[in-house]
């Protein structure tokens, strides 16, 4: 991490100054690498890993991790935009390109030896002005939860992230399973959509399950793979034998005694499994029901194989997380001990059936009857396919969720950025000194979303940049269009931000750039040894 | 000890956390291939058994395809150590059509200084095929580099470098990160970390249809001991059943070699923290046996390395964690040797007798036959009595203490020199080698009991007024001998430091000295390990109880902020621990 630090802030550069350029020059630097990405029809990064690993992405955050950054400056900027995905889910890219901006933008009244408190001073006023007029602007008279409304979100968020058809494909299953486990006056709980991959030969595509799928199979070969009309017993019960205590040892004489022990040990386990069985015999009274047990604990082969001889379909080592899903998804409760096993805990699917992919298996329990959680799969044929589609698709439940949330949509398409700054405009105005010239750095850094997006789209920003204005100036709401190059309306064409993600990146992006500018010098800290425990490759 | 055909056979999992630990556990995995590879060639069966280490990808659909061994095995590093391992667990052989495309792609990317995406190609994996290549002597940057077995995809858990920044200021401290760093880094991050790793974790023993435990590899240096923690409690906590071993390292650090205080104070801290959290005496620890393993002296004026080796190239991270990992595999043939039918479990419930003593120490020799201990007996003239070394076993010269702060040679005191419990590990079908050569195989096979007896005659009488007689003691042999090709492990021999010294002199008669070392690589090599509950760690444990708290006192670690009450509690546990071993 020092070593920028050691190479440009040697003693004869670190004067006064010299440290506000080289932290604009970072953040110019980083928006720099960012800035192609943004916006619908921006371009993607290839990034190498050491063993030849490839990933391709135009997710902001997803570069923002995987880059090696090594200047200290870009580092600070990299983890507020980080900090943004985090809490938002989405935005990295402006978020960086908006700090890149606010530097260069008061790097012009810097030169002019503009005291760099003064343009912090009118951030800090346009901040507030900008925060209250996304309040005016924002939407709030459409339905969130209206499936047409999110769909625009969910496309908006998507096509950012993906080629437009497989954006498009995904676009439904991300609103149908976030209205599935939508629970009215309950905050939504995106771990109730379970992401599952496969490596399959065929194309990049998802399907939404409602239901589950596991990510294992069963382990005895006699064990149905397929059945119909199921009870399910979710249970977290050890079905294995072992010892309760490390240092409770069997003392035997011989073999025969010890494997005599180990069998009694095992009745005890037996018995356990013979309750199950029992209960199976007692709901599956005709021969179409049947009966699958899925544990969050062991199964030992010994119980898999009177599970087996039972005709019962048993699941060992269930993910923690799906245990909760599970009992959403069919019904029942999840069972911690046997003893008070009632036909009422159990779930029921229609169909329950494993899927067998090389080495994988997987298994998909469908037909339940109403749903709170279900499954995206995802299929693709690569590995660095899987993993951007996975990626998007997160940040689409997320922009999904937060729409939903917030009950109220911005129009998208640079809409925002071009009103705020005619806004601002107005603003300035009634401010008297030189406050106004930070304000004036804020509104035209503001521009830099809308201009990267017609450039990212190949059409002159500046020019675009007027024609937008220009629309503007006669009343309307406008976006760009990055497919003509001319104005629209963003609410017509269904091109939507989220309002969370607007706010977080308005407030935080003055406050980085404004500390940013502040720094009038870099000190090395501490006492210069190099630190014993460091493991290689942390500096 | 009795052959028994394991029908129920135990699965193991074997977890490496840190950087350290993955250099020893890459010898490890080689060694265990290696081990593989030998009853293959020799078509014997199997002493070590391999499937209870290594998982295989057949099932029920694809017996048609290749079958392919991997370890089971969950590893932590930064992605920035994995060097050329993708993260399908190959290593990327460099050719030179790979260096080629990397000089095209680092041009390309040479004009920004901000970032650089596009990392140069790392390390120089070693070429497997090619066993000529002598890599004995070198030191390798990464430890995939020299790894001869392909990993399993799923255990790669690769931390991101970038989750460093979060909440430190690095930037602005020269000081390593700390317990708490790693701790943190682990609680905080569930998406990118936590999350994976306990769901790879499940899947692995999800296949397990006998699982008996875990045997973990940590460091204790830098973040790894809070990382260790934090899963360590996962598992605990998700697996409470199954028995957990840990063996705790800390990597050469040549700043400590410089008597720089504040990095001392670092590793004592960390080391305290990590004993406090993972093994405290009462009943609720998350390991059940804790052996702390170091391959410098970092406690005395008298520093240096713990290994006898001399020159600076034997102090790098290659070097030294294979004779840890040698140690390892030798003393850990108590549940893994396929003559006993002994469990993790039994292994752990044997060498820690009460609850309160959960520390082990371990030492090891590499003779190059038994004669060099001071043992002579001939199989063939059976009227010749067998001679015996007169220093009981666990101050012999020979053996070499991979466990800190134990000073060498051990000082014999009347009352309290004998360990509690001990496990004597043999390995190597030399042991016995007479000097005529004339030794018969499968004769020796059969006098696995003869071996441990002899064993038994020697250590009880050599132990005999020194304090208490052993508790439990248990002597494991296989006939099996440790062979490494050079080109992926260094040399491992008692008399390594001569052969070092010599070659330093002589660095211009090369070719001299490899064919010394050729000799001694193809010589069956031997190795005696001895696992010991012993209050020889009682200095040790006293060392840092009194460092942590001058640390604490003293507010010499600036980062460091403990409340009153972690700080007592620490001193509490310390001082438990101290107490166990003291009597």
């Amino acid at each position: 991490m020092l070593s920028m630090i050691k190479q440009q802030g040697a003693a004869a550069d670190s004067r006064r100054g010299q440290a506000l350029l080289l932290n604009i020059s970072a953040g110019k630097g980083l928006q720099n690498v960012l800035k192609t990405n943004l916006g619908p029809r921006g371009t993607l990064k290839m990034l190498v890993g050491g063993g030849g690993d490839i990933k391709l992405t135009k997710d902001g955050k997803v570069l923002l991790h995987e880059m090696q950054i090594q200047h200290p400056t870009a580092a600070l900027i990299a983890r507020t935009a980080t900090a943004q995905d985090d809490i938002t889910g989405d935005g990295t890219t402006t978020n960086v390109i908006t700090i890149g901006e606010l530097l260069k933008q008061s790097e012009r009244y810097l030169q002019e030896n503009i005291h760099p408190r003064i343009i912090a001073e009118g951030f800090e006023l346009a901040k507030d002005r900008c925060l209250a007029f996304l309040e005016e602007f924002k939407q709030t008279s459409q339905d969130t939860l209206d499936r047409e409304l999110l769909i625009s979100i969910a496309k908006t968020s998507l096509r950012t992230k993906l080629p437009a058809d497989l954006a498009d494909q995904l676009t439904e299953q991300v609103v149908d399973a976030l209205l599935l486990i939508h629970k009215p006056e309950q905050p939504l709980d995106l771990f109730m959509v379970e992401i599952m991959t496969m490596q399959h030969r065929t194309d990049g595509h998802c399907s939404l399950i409602k239901g589950l799928v596991l990510d294992h199979g069963t382990r005895h070969p006699d064990m149905p793979k397929k059945l119909t009309n199921c009870f399910i017993l979710t249970c977290n019960v050890s079905l294995e034998y072992e010892k309760t205590e490390v240092n409770a040892n069997f003392l035997y004489k011989d073999h025969e005694t010890r494997s005599r022990m180990i069998d009694g040990e095992h009745k005890l386990v037996a018995a356990k499994c013979r309750q199950i069985i029992e209960l199976k015999n007692h709901v599956c009274d005709t021969p179409d029901k049947n009966f699958v047990v899925i544990n969050q604990k062991g199964i030992d082969p010994i119980c898999l194989d009177m599970l087996a001889k039972a005709g019962i379909m048993g699941l060992r080592r269930a993910k923690r997380r799906n245990m909760e899903r599970l009992t959403l998804a069919c019904g029942g409760t999840a069972m911690n001990s046997l003893e008070d096993l009632t036909p009422d805990c159990l779930g029921h699917a229609d169909l329950v059936y494993e899927q067998t992919l090389g080495e994988e298996k997987y298994t998909f329990v469908e037909g339940v009857k109403n749903p709170f959680s279900c499954t995206v799969l995802i299929k693709g044929p690569t590995k660095h396919q899987i993993e951007q589609i996975k990626d998007a698709l997160r940040d689409g439940l997320r922009a999904v969720k937060n729409t939903i949330e917030d009950k109220c949509v911005v129009p998208g398409g640079g809409a925002f950025q071009i009103a705020a700054y005619a806004d601002l405009m107005k603003f300035k105005e009634t401010i008297t000194g030189r406050t106004k010239l930070g304000i004036q750095a804020f509104a035209d850094a503001l521009l830099v979303v809308p201009k990267t997006l017609a450039q990212n789209s190949g059409f002159d920003p500046m020019d675009t940049i007027i024609k937008l204005q220009e629309e503007y100036a006669k009343g309307h709401i406008v976006g760009l269009d990055v497919e003509s190059g001319e104005p629209m309306d963003p609410v017509s064409e269904g091109i939507f931000d989220q309002y969370s993600v607007l706010k977080q990146v308005y407030r935080s992006s003055p406050v980085i750039a404004s500390q940013l500018l502040l720094i009038d010098e870099i000190i090395k800290a501490g006492k210069g040894m190099r630190g014993s425990s460091v493991p290689e490759g942390q500096e | 000890m009795n052959y028994s055909n394991n029908e129920d056979k135990q699965e193991l999992i074997t977890i490496q956390i840190g950087n350290f630990s993955n250099f020893i556990g890459a010898h490890f995995w080689n060694i265990q291939e290696e081990n593989y590879q030998y009853s293959k060639r020799e078509q014997s069966q199997y002493e070590i058994e391999p499937e209870m280490l290594f998982r295989s990808n057949i099932n029920s659909e694809t017996f048609d395809k290749d079958i392919k061994y991997t370890p089971r095995l969950l590893l932590f590093d930064f992605k920035s150590n994995f060097g050329s391992m993708n993260s399908d667990g190959k290593v990327l052989k460099q050719t030179s059509k790979n260096i080629d495309n990397n000089d095209i792609l680092n041009s390309g990317s040479g004009g920004s200084s901000v970032n650089k995406i596009i990392k140069q190609s790392t390390g120089k994996p070693i070429d497997r095929e090619n066993t000529l290549i002598d890599n004995s002597n070198v030191d390798f940057e990464y430890w995939s580099d020299y790894l001869n077995v392909d990993y399993n995809s799923r255990g790669l858990i690769s931390i991101p470098d970038s989750l460093l920044n979060i909440g430190s200021q690095v930037s602005g401290s020269a000081n390593g990160l700390i317990y708490d760093d790693g701790f943190d880094m682990f609680e905080s991050n569930y998406e990118y970390v936590t999350d994976i790793y306990q769901d790879n974790l499940r899947r692995m023993i999800e296949e397990c249809d006998n699982l008996s435990g875990f045997q973990c590899l940590i460091d204790t240096d830098g973040i790894w001991g809070g990382v260790s923690t934090s899963v360590l409690s996962h598992i605990q906590d998700e697996y409470s059943s199954k028995v957990i071993s840990t063996w705790a390292s800390t990597n050469y650090n040549h700043q400590i070699d410089l008597g720089n205080e504040e990095s001392i104070d670092e590793r004592i801290y960390n080391s305290s923290k990590t004993i406090q959290s993972i093994a405290p005496s009462s009943g609720t620890g998350l390991t059940d046996l804790f052996i702390p393993l170091s391959c410098q002296r970092w406690w005395s004026t008298n520093k240096g390395i713990m290994t006898p080796l001399g020159s600076s190239i034997n102090k790098s991270k290659y070097q030294t964690s294979a004779e840890i990992a040698a140690s390892i595999d030798t003393a850990t043939l108590y549940y893994r040797s396929n003559y006993s039918s002994q469990t993790l479990s039994s292994f752990v419930s044997h060498l820690t007798s009460s609850p309160s003593r959960k520390l082990c120490v371990l030492s090891s020799s590499f003779p190059n036959r038994l004669q060099e201990f001071g043992f002579t007996y001939s199989s063939s003239k059976y009227s010749r009595e067998p001679t015996f070394p007169n220093q009981p076993l666990y101050s012999h010269p020979l053996m070499n203490y991979l466990s800190p702060r134990i000073e060498q040679p051990v000082n014999l005191s009347t009352s309290s020199s004998n360990p509690l419990t001990e496990i004597i590990s043999l390995r190597g079908i030399d042991i016995f080698k007479s000097i005529d050569h004339h030794h018969d195989r499968s004769e020796l096979l059969n006098n696995y009991d003869k071996i441990s007896s002899l064993f038994k005659i020697y250590l009880s009488n050599s132990y005999n007024g020194h304090g208490r007689s052993v508790l439990n003691r248990s002597i494991v042999n296989i006939v099996q001998p440790f062979i490494m090709k050079k080109n992926h492990f260094p040399v491992l021999s008692n008399n390594k430091n001569k052969n070092n010294n010599n070659q330093n002199e002589n660095n211009n008669i090369n070719n001299n000295s490899i064919e010394e070392n050729q000799e001694i690589i193809e010589n069956p090599n031997t190795i005696l390990t001895h696992l010991q509950n012993t209050n020889l760690i009682h200095p040790f444990i006293q060392y840092l109880n009194q460092g942590y708290k001058q640390i604490v006192q003293s507010k010499r670690m600036k980062r460091l902020t403990i409340d009153q009450d972690s700080f007592a509690e620490t001193i509490e546990i310390l001082n438990y621990l101290s107490d166990s071993y003291q009597e």
